[in-house]
């Protein structure tokens, strides 16, 4: 009896081990799920240009998160999904719902340690993974907190993303990784391709596109290293995307009036054309005696900011340049408290057409984060935003205290 | 008097709870292999404190047999093997 119950429990140990995201692991016949998730609020205090402070009290850069995943071995393969939902805190008004809700992951995967895995289904983009999976801002809130009775049922702050790197969003995707070699990993894949948009996070005006990539889809990929010596651990990573844009209609120069109808016009350069954007980065993390030290960098053309594709074209269609990056330190102190600094900044240059000369969005943040247990964490973070359009400058300074819990 | 000796009480109870954070624990997976998992999920550990915990489990050094990550949430996990 006693061997019976100690073979119990080694076999639960051993499932609670086998668990990627050490959730709430369930044997259910052939398959071993997985209950796992977020849950975060924060309370921000923003100070806008222009605005008295604001009081809010919202999640943070991710909503919370209820996921559910299974994993198997059929015919000496390796099976695994994930789907999840995921609900946001913020709300502004009355009868709103409770937040608003994202749909982030829906993913199945097959494979064999011998020759990698194929990934099909929504997940987070392959380019740009690894900047944001290396801000610290993550688990917190970084820029983009809500402003004084924000509209919406807003899910997320922003972070890092929009100053220091694009999002790598949650994409419908099919990827191929390489199996771990010595450290060296490698995906590939095809993704949804995005229509640029004029969006509020970046300077006005510009073309937008909506037939995505038209016959082609995205092409994304990524590869890095990890390595570990005797003192220093850490990690290399480059990665790149290219789609085509097509349907790329120009903003009217003018309108007039049709002597026929009466209706207006529009009038000058209304087009429908293509482009194609690229963006490529490189990145680095190192590690010794509780202090971390990571370094981005990204450049591309037609990608925009913030959002991929998001502002990516002049009002006349042209590709607009976009460049920028993030340095981080943090440092573990003996408590288990990791104290964290970063200054990042994305940069939009003007292309022919446009009425702004150029735009930079810069933010530094302070953090200091505490494992008050194993699976709960307290965030205090300070951050400073500094948007720069046509050299006038519009600072935001936000303060967060707040925690997540994950499990 | 008596609120302020409360307050004091629980500041400093409160204070003394933050100066005592907790790590995710290392498991044994496999005590005959030498074969250890953990987590480092969440925004005070890192890769860098999964790493730290296998140098202090290990005394000569461990080999990383699989690394995971998940976005939602930084969860990272870890299995490493201890070396003889």
């Amino acid at each position: 009896m006693n061997n019976q119950i100690k073979l119990a429990v080694a076999a639960a140990l051993l499932a609670a081990a086998s668990s990627a995201n050490a959730g709430i692991s369930i044997p259910a016949g052939d398959w071993t799920l997985d209950i796992g998730g977020v849950v975060n609020a924060f309370y921000v205090s923003t100070k806008a240009p222009g605005a008295s402070s604001a009081a809010n009290i919202g999640t943070g850069l991710l909503p919370n998160v209820l996921a559910v995943s299974g994993s198997t071995r059929q015919n000496d393969l390796d099976v695994a999904f994930v789907i999840a939902i995921d609900p946001g805190g913020y709300t502004s008004h009355a009868l709103s719902g409770g937040g608003g809700q994202e749909n982030r992951q829906s993913f199945f995967s097959f494979g064999d340690k011998s020759w990698g895995t194929i990934k099909l289904g929504k997940d987070l983009g392959i380019f740009a993974s690894d900047a944001i999976l290396n801000d610290m801002t993550l688990l917190g809130v970084g820029t983009g907190a809500y402003g004084a009775g924000a509209a919406g049922n807003a899910t997320t702050t922003l972070g890092g993303i929009g100053a220091g790197y694009l999002y790598a969003d949650w994409k419908e995707q099919i990827a191929y990784t390489t199996p771990n070699m010595n450290g060296f990993q490698a995906t590939v894949g095809v993704t949804q391709p995005y229509n640029t948009i004029v969006a509020s996070a970046g300077p006005t005006g510009g073309a937008t596109s909506g037939l995505g990539g038209g016959s082609t889809p995205a092409f994304e990929g990524k590869a890095s290293y990890d390595f570990a010596a005797d003192a220093v651990k850490g990690r290399v990573w480059v990665s790149g995307l290219s789609q085509r844009l097509d349907g790329v209609t120009t903003v009217p120069t003018g309108y007039s009036f049709s002597t026929s109808t009466g209706l207006a016009v529009a009038t000058g350069s209304v087009a429908k054309g293509s482009q194609t954007a690229n963006v490529e980065d490189i990145g680095a993390s190192l590690s010794a005696s509780g202090f971390t030290l990571t370094g981005y960098y990204y450049n591309g053309s037609g990608v925009g900011t913030t959002g991929v594709m998001d502002n990516g074209l002049s009002s006349t269609g042209q590709k607009r340049d976009s460049d920028g990056g993030y340095v981080q330190a943090t440092y573990v102190l003996p408590t288990a408290t990791k104290l964290g600094f970063a200054y990042g900044v994305s940069k939009l240059e003007a292309a022919s057409g446009d009425s702004f000369t150029n735009y930079k969005n810069e933010r530094m943040t302070f953090g200091a984060y505490h494992p008050l247990t194993k699976h709960v964490n307290l965030v205090a973070e300070y951050n400073n935003e500094r948007v720069t359009t046509n050299n006038v400058q519009a600072t935001t300074n936000t303060v967060a205290l707040g925690g997540i819990l994950f499990f | 008097m008596k609120l302020i000796m409360t307050a004091l009480v629980l500041v400093l109870s409160g204070c003394a709870q933050l100066m005592n954070g907790q790590a995710q624990p290392v498991l044994v997976k496999d005590a005959n292999q030498h074969i250890m998992f953990t987590t480092c999920n969440g925004a005070a550990e890192g890769w860098d404190t999964c790493a730290t915990k296998a140098t202090k489990t290990c005394n000569n050094g461990y080999l990383v047999l699989e690394k995971t990550e998940n976005a939602q949430g930084g969860f990272r996990s870890m299995t490493f093997q201890c070396k003889k």
